[in-house]
């Protein structure tokens, strides 16, 4: 275009400067009629050179200008990218990382840029997705569909540098820069989210337990009560200490002495003590299990949280069975109580009860590890935040997977073998915190990394 | 007639079974005692027989235990009342304890020791006696 108007001023100024103007001296300013003077051509070439040049100085001022505009729209969407919550990842379709912003950096917990970009897409996420499929496999698949429909949605298990994974939501897109096919990645940890779900699903679940055990115990003590007081009469019945069963047995002249010594001959009482025993048994269990669902009658206190957590830890350390089976003083404790923490108004028998048992959980959890070389710890901290307390127990065993975690706050539920567990323990434990402190139990857990349990208390009710 | 330590009991329990069961704990200790399966008959009971001490089921088929005794208690003052109930966060309701049942007056099922069950129905009749005098 610009070698196009130079050559049009070139022809214009040709005339000008040519023997063409020669004969214009003769008497440049006469029009002889039916023709044009070289005076005439002049000025009109002079007047279209001005035109052309003013035309192409306001050309060159546009182009500066939508140079700017165009700067300033790359620097409005750099702010965009540099400073997006999501953090935000930009791939080739051939899994090369190219480049990412701020977020992501902090969101991968990678120190730098240039760390990011010595990293590989398949730094970012664990070996295997949450369904089981390889992640390379399924990444490459996603990029595949990404490039195919232009955008997509999914979640994605991702992993931080420091081995940590975390849940995420992806929106991918794809988009061609200078002929190459980038895919657009923004990633969002949904971590909480999820949390705030399963705690929601977990919570829901517990009531309706807690209520179908309430009925179910009803029901079970009625039958119990039935079979408990007919094997209690028959054994009265039979003796032939009660005056009235003497009284009979003559009446029907049978010696009752000897209808004792012939029922003890068959173990006939012993097999009604074991019917008593078994419903003594039964009756145990539901009592328990009913627990939770019992309102409390204990009172409330304004207690101190260590205080109750270091009795629950002296407990633990002389309780017989736990010193039996795993010596919980070969277990390091490491507490880290926060300071100036305001006391909290619990029951604090209820609160000791369940400390102990988190305590107990986490004794027995690494000592089900076999031979590592991790020394056994478990690690209580406390603090606050906005109008809540809370204490963290975290022990350093074996972890469980997603399955047993969602399941461990469910009455009879176990893992440990029969006999060693109730079940009962963790489902008491919830009810305590959940329903008679209205606070908050959370548990989090990954195979090999160890289990914390947190407590959350509100400070007022 | 009732003596000073063998008061006249009525139980009313629907559950067949454990009704029979605790008719006999009574007999062979030598109590005078009747029985019913529902509320209305147990009223009906109470109407004919001169009963001190009632151990009654919280759940009957045609009125709650608490109903029962609240009309028991109407017609006849002096009734003393035990509760037997299956349902093991029983809690007495106010009307109860308005008339003074406590928790000693209270059994949970199963029961392991019938004779706990009948000590308490005497110590129940001694203390109206105590309360008469």
């Amino acid at each position: 275009m610009r070698a196009v108007l130079w050559f049009v001023y070139f022809i214009m100024i040709i005339p000008v400067n040519s023997g063409w103007a020669e004969g214009a001296s003769v008497s440049p300013w006469h029009f002889p009629t039916g023709q044009y003077t070289i005076m005439t051509l002049f000025i009109g070439f002079l007047v279209l050179q001005m035109a052309v040049i003013v035309w192409l100085v306001t050309e060159v001022i546009s182009r500066k200008r939508t140079e700017q505009a165009l700067k300033d729209s790359e620097s409005k969407f750099r702010n965009l990218f540099e400073s997006s919550m999501d953090a935000i990842v930009l791939v080739n379709k051939d899994k090369a990382l190219l480049d990412c912003n701020p977020s992501a950096l902090q969101l991968f917990g990678v120190d730098s840029k240039k760390h990011f970009m010595s990293l590989t897409l398949a730094d970012l996420s664990p070996k295997f997705q949450p369904d089981g499929s390889l992640s390379a496999q399924k990444a490459a698949d996603y990029i595949q569909r990404t490039i195919s429909y232009g955008s997509l949605q999914f979640e994605w298990r991702h992993q931080r540098v420091n081995g940590e994974e975390y849940d995420a939501s992806v929106l991918s897109t794809s988009v061609e820069i200078a002929g190459q096919i980038i895919i657009q990645a923004s990633i969002r940890d949904i971590t909480d989210q999820k949390r705030a779900l399963e705690m929601m699903v977990q919570s829901e679940k517990m009531m309706s337990i807690g209520g179908l055990a309430a009925g179910m115990a009803h029901e079970i003590n009625n039958p119990l009560g039935t079979i408990m007081s007919a094997a209690q009469t028959i054994l009265r019945r039979m003796s032939p200490e009660l005056e009235k069963n003497r009284e009979i047995a003559d009446e029907v002249s049978i010696d009752i002495e000897k209808i004792h010594t012939y029922l003890e001959k068959r173990d006939i009482p012993f097999y009604l003590n074991g019917i008593r025993e078994a419903g003594e048994r039964a009756a145990a269990i539901v009592r328990n299990m009913l627990d939770f669902s019992r309102k409390s009658e204990s009172i409330r206190a304004e207690c101190n949280i260590h205080s109750i957590l270091d009795k629950a830890l002296e407990l633990a350390s002389n309780d017989y069975d736990l010193k039996k089976k795993y010596d919980f003083r070969s277990i390091q404790i490491i507490k880290q109580y926060a300071n100036d923490l305001p006391r909290v108004s619990v029951i604090e028998t209820e609160i000791g009860q369940v400390f102990l048992n988190l305590l107990k959980n986490a004794a027995q959890a690494i000592m089900q590890r076999s031979t590592e070389d991790k020394a056994p710890r478990i690690m209580i901290q406390t603090g606050r935040d906005e109008g809540w307390i809370w204490a963290r127990i975290e022990d350093n065993g074996p972890g469980m997977d997603a399955e047993t975690r969602k399941r461990i706050f469910e009455p009879f539920f176990t893992t440990k073998t029969v006999g060693e567990g109730t079940g009962l323990g963790l489902s008491v434990s919830y009810f305590i915190v959940t329903k008679n402190h209205k606070g908050q139990f959370l548990v989090d857990s990954q195979i090999g990394l160890g289990t914390t349990f947190t407590i959350r208390l509100p400070l007022q009710e | 007639m009732s003596t000073e330590s063998h008061p006249v009991i009525l139980i009313v329990e629907d559950e067949e079974y454990l009704n029979k069961a605790l008719l006999c704990a009574f007999e062979d200790e030598d109590f005078t005692v009747f029985s019913a399966l529902d509320g209305n008959s147990a009223l009906q009971l109470l109407k004919s027989r001169p009963i001190d001490v009632c151990i009654a089921d919280m759940r009957l088929p045609d009125m709650t235990g608490n109903e029962f005794i609240a009309s028991a208690k109407t017609a006849h003052p002096e009734l003393q009342f035990i509760i037997f109930t299956g349902s093991i966060d029983y809690s007495i309701p106010r009307n109860l304890r308005d008339i003074g049942i406590t928790r000693e007056h209270v059994f949970i099922k199963p029961i392991e020791d019938l004779n706990s069950l009948i000590d308490a129905a005497v110590q129940a009749y001694r203390k109206m006696g105590q309360a008469i005098r």
